[in-house]
């Protein structure tokens, strides 16, 4: 893992959509979408392998009008991480700490919203949302490709996730 | 149709076209062939048209074919297999994947999984997966006077418009998991041609402790709570993205849970009039 004070940002299998005042990224290689609020989206902007992390402290800081600590930075690029959107893993700078206390500490004094990021799976196939069709339950699970439900509910006759048989 | 030959098996087959996306439709059955064609001409309503010259390009196959023991199996386009079934939910079910593939191939389209009203003008668009109350939310608020657009998709065009998929409700009374159709004229609803500008997004399910206390999302949140239900997210996702930004920008956006649809539906129409 690389201890990077200069983080970048993955752009291979990425689609972004810039709306107001956030950023949602598309995983194309996780089928994921992600949305970024407005500081997570900043401090994601300026990943960009050449400005360090208290120099996009102080971009950040320039552009709210308020002081904004390395610590808000970097609770941003460990979600990032987290979530994928950076070239190369980066060690985070709170490792023993829970993100509560690293929340609490931050966000006390911070006058600059936190970085959140918001996640969601898309669906992975173009026949996810129709149930697969069914005389019994065995035609569920003997279903090719296997359904991801395994009961058989038989009025209507598809797979759903709870036995009709309670 | 048009008829060849494949191997030593006389095939019949047609290719039917919707939002600009052809699935070619074949048997070696002239019956099991006859009954396919009619069954997916109902798929978008009346918004299908056929091909039936042999040639004609397509970018999905269905197959359905007579094994060595008389059954008939269906191949749709690779994805799924299983055996033709004469009923009334083996017809919703293939007409459920034909409107999937679509969705899927289309490039000047959004499908959304939501039911969709008129109200003052506008559209309000309420997403959520199939057996989630989006059918017995639509008839409550057709009831009390919003025109009906959609039980199922939110179709978006590449600006942001959403237009009709006005077949009938497809609504299970008492809890019960047999649909019946229905049409919104039974509520005293007329239909709407649209295209629409959306007005409200509203994502709400039903709760059994559920109290409607909505709280507006962000275009950001509200697109992210969108994923699950928009079909092309994966296939077609800058043109997805790019068309959802769009439709979102305009709207309100809320979300809540919700009690008995019959409460509901009033006061999704008050939010939209204190709202807009």
């Amino acid at each position: 893992m690389n201890n990077s004070q200069y983080p970048l940002a993955r752009t291979n299998g990425l689609v972004v959509q810039e709306v107001p005042n956030e950023v949602l990224v598309f995983d194309t290689e996780t089928n994921e979408a992600h949305c970024l609020n407005d500081t997570a989206a900043m401090v994601w902007k300026y990943c960009d392998g050449k400005t360090s992390v208290p120099q996009i402290a102080e971009i950040l800081g320039e552009n709210k009008g308020s002081s904004v600590s390395d610590d808000l930075v970097w609770l941003a690029i460990d979600q990032l991480n987290e979530h994928r959107l950076l070239e190369a893993q980066v060690v985070s700078k709170f490792a023993g700490e829970s993100r509560r206390e690293v929340l609490k500490k931050i966000g006390l004094a911070s006058m600059v919203a936190l970085p959140i990021i918001a996640s969601m799976a898309a669906p992975q196939s173009v026949l996810a949302n129709v149930s697969c069709i069914c005389d019994d339950d065995n035609d569920c699970s003997l279903a090719d490709p296997p359904c991801t439900t395994v009961f058989c509910d038989l009025t209507p006759g598809t797979c759903t996730a709870a036995s009709s048989q309670g | 149709m048009g008829v060849g030959e494949i191997g030593e098996r006389r095939i019949y087959a047609t290719v039917l076209e919707a939002y600009g996306v052809r699935v070619r439709l074949e048997a070696d059955d002239p019956e099991i062939f006859e009954q396919v064609r009619s069954i997916s001409s109902t798929a978008f309503v009346n918004r299908v048209r056929f091909f039936d010259s042999p040639e004609a390009d397509f970018e999905v196959r269905y197959r359905f074919s007579t094994d060595e023991g008389g059954q008939v199996r269906y191949d749709l386009d690779g994805l799924r297999t299983g055996t033709f079934k004469e009923s009334e939910g083996f017809s919703r079910y293939l007409n459920s994947t034909i409107r999937a593939h679509v969705a899927a191939k289309t490039n000047s389209w959004i499908f959304v999984h939501a039911g969709v009203v008129e109200w003052k003008g506008r559209a309000i668009i309420l997403p959520g997966q199939s057996h989630h109350g989006k059918s017995t939310l639509v008839s409550e608020l057709i009831r009390i006077g919003a025109g009906y657009m959609s039980d199922e998709f939110a179709i978006l065009d590449k600006d942001g418009f959403v237009h009709p998929f006005d077949r009938d409700l497809a609504m299970r009374f008492d809890g019960g998991e047999v649909q019946v159709d229905v049409s919104p004229d039974q509520f005293g609803s007329k239909r709407i041609s649209g295209p629409l500008s959306v007005g409200m997004v509203v994502f709400t399910k039903f709760s059994a402790a559920g109290g409607w206390e909505p709280e507006e999302i962000s275009v950001g949140n509200g697109i992210l709570a969108a994923i699950p239900q928009v079909i092309p997210v994966s296939f077609n996702t800058k043109f997805a993205l790019k068309v959802l930004n769009t439709t979102f920008n305009r709207a309100i956006i809320i979300k809540s849970d919700r009690g008995e649809a019959k409460e509901t539906a009033p006061r999704i129409l008050e939010y939209f009039d204190e709202s807009i």
